[in-house]
Formats: structure tokens, sequence, C-alpha cells
């Protein structure tokens, strides 16, 4: 007989096997268990989690408006992360760009890498506020920068309306880049690749208390994004429950740009009007490496 | 353990932390962009520094104010004593308390043709369990 007893938070492992008549015990040290929520529980190897349970964390907006921890709204026993353009207009965009529109909210997780992984980001989001199913886009990002070029993975969370089912749409790099006449152009093209099932808006679900709304469980969505920084291609996408979708075919947009050679995990929320509130929340990110 | 952590209160709703905002120079009355940052927290020590000032008989008042969720009105929390010059001695530090989720800096500038460089910060801090 042998007994087994569940891993603990570490990994640990406390296990016992016969041993010349008696019953001896062996402990075993594994990899961590998958922090938890997640769609996705074998998939990748933490590098970060970002649950919000602290007073602060390793994100930072360098955008206008802000990106605060929010006990109003909770997820999984957690505050959330609100971002908030704080009524900042991107002006007359029509997507969340090649690169992040810093006059809305970029909220972001930095590591160094030299090209040679792949990296996923997943997340749980909540379109809390009214406002968010028009004239406004919010999106998530992997990409990092050589000294030369940025190189990013980017998808548009487009709810696509209220209660119409929300359609991730990815910065297409080939098309980008034909659009824009290479890196150095500014036209982005986003190509759809998964499409949610509805109820995707925030409905009737919405978090502004100065109107009298106060529904703090919303509805919560989930997504993650795998891309491979030494193909310089994306590998996949989750939205919600839906399966996942091989993006193998697509490659990451290659923009012009001198900025900080580092990677980024980052958010993105902008508005094309000054119209307030528009608050998304975040929930338990996490960074992990694929290979 | 106590967290503290430090915050410049004068960033424009337009600026980009990334660069740097504090000092900050202002020839009329204005505000900072909001901060739910400091939301968390249960208190603040907050300094004021006037580093330069031009104009004639010019005079800043800088105020530190909460906001109502529900009113969307701002309420002030801290008024600093009205400033006429550079700062010479220290001015006295501000502890308040931060019972609100969501706060900013507001100063008026009056006289003919004021203008002030000044810079408003804080450290605020609050207990954490480290289980």
């Amino acid at each position: 007989m042998a007994i087994q007893l569940p891993p603990n938070s570490t990994g640990s492992i406390l296990d016992t096997r016969p041993e010349n008549g008696r019953e001896r015990q062996i402990v075993s040290v594994g990899d961590p268990l998958r922090t938890q929520p997640t769609r996705r529980p074998n998939s990748g190897r933490i590098l970060y989690v970002n649950d919000f349970r602290s007073l602060n964390s390793s994100m930072w907006n360098d955008g206008v408006g802000s990106a605060s921890r929010d006990t109003d709204i909770w997820f999984g026993g957690n505050p959330t992360l609100r971002l908030d353009p704080q009524g900042q207009s991107a002006g007359a965009v029509t997507n969340p760009g090649r690169t992040a529109a810093t006059s809305g909210v970029v909220v972001k997780q930095r590591i160094h890498d030299g090209f040679r992984q792949k990296y996923g980001v997943e997340a749980w989001f909540r379109m809390t506020s009214t406002n968010l199913t028009s004239n406004t886009f919010f999106s998530m990002s992997i990409y990092n920068r050589d000294g030369a070029q940025a190189y990013h993975g980017r998808v548009w969370l487009d709810p696509n309306g209220n209660n119409q089912p929300m359609v991730a749409r990815i910065l297409d790099g080939t098309a980008s880049a034909a659009a824009s006449g290479g890196p150095g152009g500014s036209t982005a093209v986003y190509t759809p690749v998964l499409t949610s099932v509805s109820q995707n808006g925030a409905g009737t679900h919405t978090f502004y208390p100065a109107s009298g709304r106060v529904d703090r469980a919303g509805g919560w969505h989930y997504v993650k994004m795998v891309v491979d920084f030494a193909a310089l291609k994306y590998v996949s996408i989750q939205l919600d429950g839906e399966a996942v979708t091989d993006l193998s075919a697509y490659n990451m947009d290659v923009t012009t740009s001198t900025g900080f050679a580092g990677m980024h995990h980052s958010f993105e929320l902008c508005a094309t009007t000054t119209t307030r509130p528009r608050w998304v929340n975040l929930a338990h990110m996490v960074g992990t490496v694929e290979d | 353990m106590t967290i503290k952590m430090q915050f410049p209160l004068t960033t424009l709703p337009t600026a980009n932390e990334q660069a740097g905002v504090s000092p900050l120079t202002v020839t009329a009355s204005g505000n900072s962009r909001e901060y739910p940052e400091l939301g968390s927290f249960d208190s603040g020590i907050f300094f004021l520094d006037v580093t330069a000032v031009s104009g004639t008989t010019p005079s800043l008042a800088v105020f530190f104010q909460g906001y109502s969720p529900i009113s969307e009105k701002w309420h002030d929390i801290i008024t600093f004593t009205p400033q006429t010059a550079v700062t010479s001695t220290v001015i006295a530090p501000v502890t308040a308390s931060l019972p609100y989720q969501t706060y900013r800096t507001r100063w008026t500038v009056t006289g003919t043709t004021p203008s002030f460089t000044f810079s408003l910060g804080v450290i605020v801090s609050a207990s954490e369990s480290t289980a």
C-alpha cells in the first residue's frame, strides 16, 4: 500500500511506500501547482502572477489616466485592477493601433528577454462601466524591441456591441506592413481570429455608482495569447470557453522603434471621446513561458 | 508590515508619468489627474515646495481633494497656506487620513502674469499582512 497526500501550495508531495514491511515517508518537490483561476491548467510555466491582492503590483501605467487596485470589484477573492482613461481622448483612432496609444491607459509588466522563447499572457477581464461598447478600444499585448524595431503581438478584445459575440482581432503583421508600406507607417490591420458566444458586452450588469449601477459581479471574460519571439509569429489564442485557436499562420507586427528594448506584457484602454466613465477591470494576470 | 509609497501629486490629466512631471510650472488655476492609486492607503504625509515665482503680487493656493463617487464632486481635505514667494524655509508637512478612494490636487493662481513652479508630493502608508 502507498499513500500520497495532495501537493501543498509549493508543490511538495508527501508520499509513503512499504519498505522492509514498514511504510516509509518519501518527500518529493515538483513544480508549483498551477495558480487558480485559469481556463488552461496545463499551459506554460509561470513567470509571475499579478493577482492584485497586495497594495501594489509590479505593473505600471505609462499612458494617461490610471490603473489602480480596485477594492469595489473583486474576482476570485482578490481585489482587481481598474483601468480608467479618466476622460482623456486618443483622437479619431479606429482600432488599438500598431503601437499603443499613450493617450489612453497602457499598463504593463516588463521582463527582459532576447527573442528566444515563446511567451504567454492570460488574464480575466470585466467590462465594468457603461460606455465601453463603442468609441472604446481594449487590447492585450506581448511585445519586445531590439533597439531599432518593435515586434508586437496584440489582440483587440472587441465587445462588438452590447450583448453581441465578442471578437478577438489580432494585429496582423503581414497585412499591417502591406497597408503601411513597411515598418514605418501607422496603418494597423486587425484580423478577426476568434469569436466568443453572446452576452459579451457589459449588458445591464454595469458598475457606476453615480448612476445607481452597483453590479459588483458583472461578467468576467478569459483571454490567453501566446507568441513566439524566436520565430516572430503568433502561436495561439483562447477567449472565454472557446477552443484554443492556432495562430501560427500570422506574423507579429514589426514597426520602427528605438524605445526601451525589453519585453512588455500589457493591456491598453483608449477612447475616441471624452465620455466618462470607461472602466475595464483586470484580474489574475499570469505571464508564462511556453517552450 | 507597513507599506509606504511615494507619489508626486501634480501630474496633469494629459501627462505621462514616464516623463518627469514634477515640479510643475503653472500660470493659471487647474488640477492634477485623479489618483485612485492612493485609495488603498490609510494616511499620508504631504510636502509642498515652491521653487520659482514671478509676476506681480502672485499668489498660489494649493488644495488636496477627495472625490465622492456618488455626487461626483470634490471635497477639500487639505488647504495649504497661500504661497507668494519661493520657499525659503521648509513648509511644514501636513499629515492627513485618506478615507476616500480617489484624490487629486487643485491649485488656484492669482496676480498679474503670475507663474509658480511647485511640487506637492505624498508618502502614503498602510498596514498589510505578509501572510
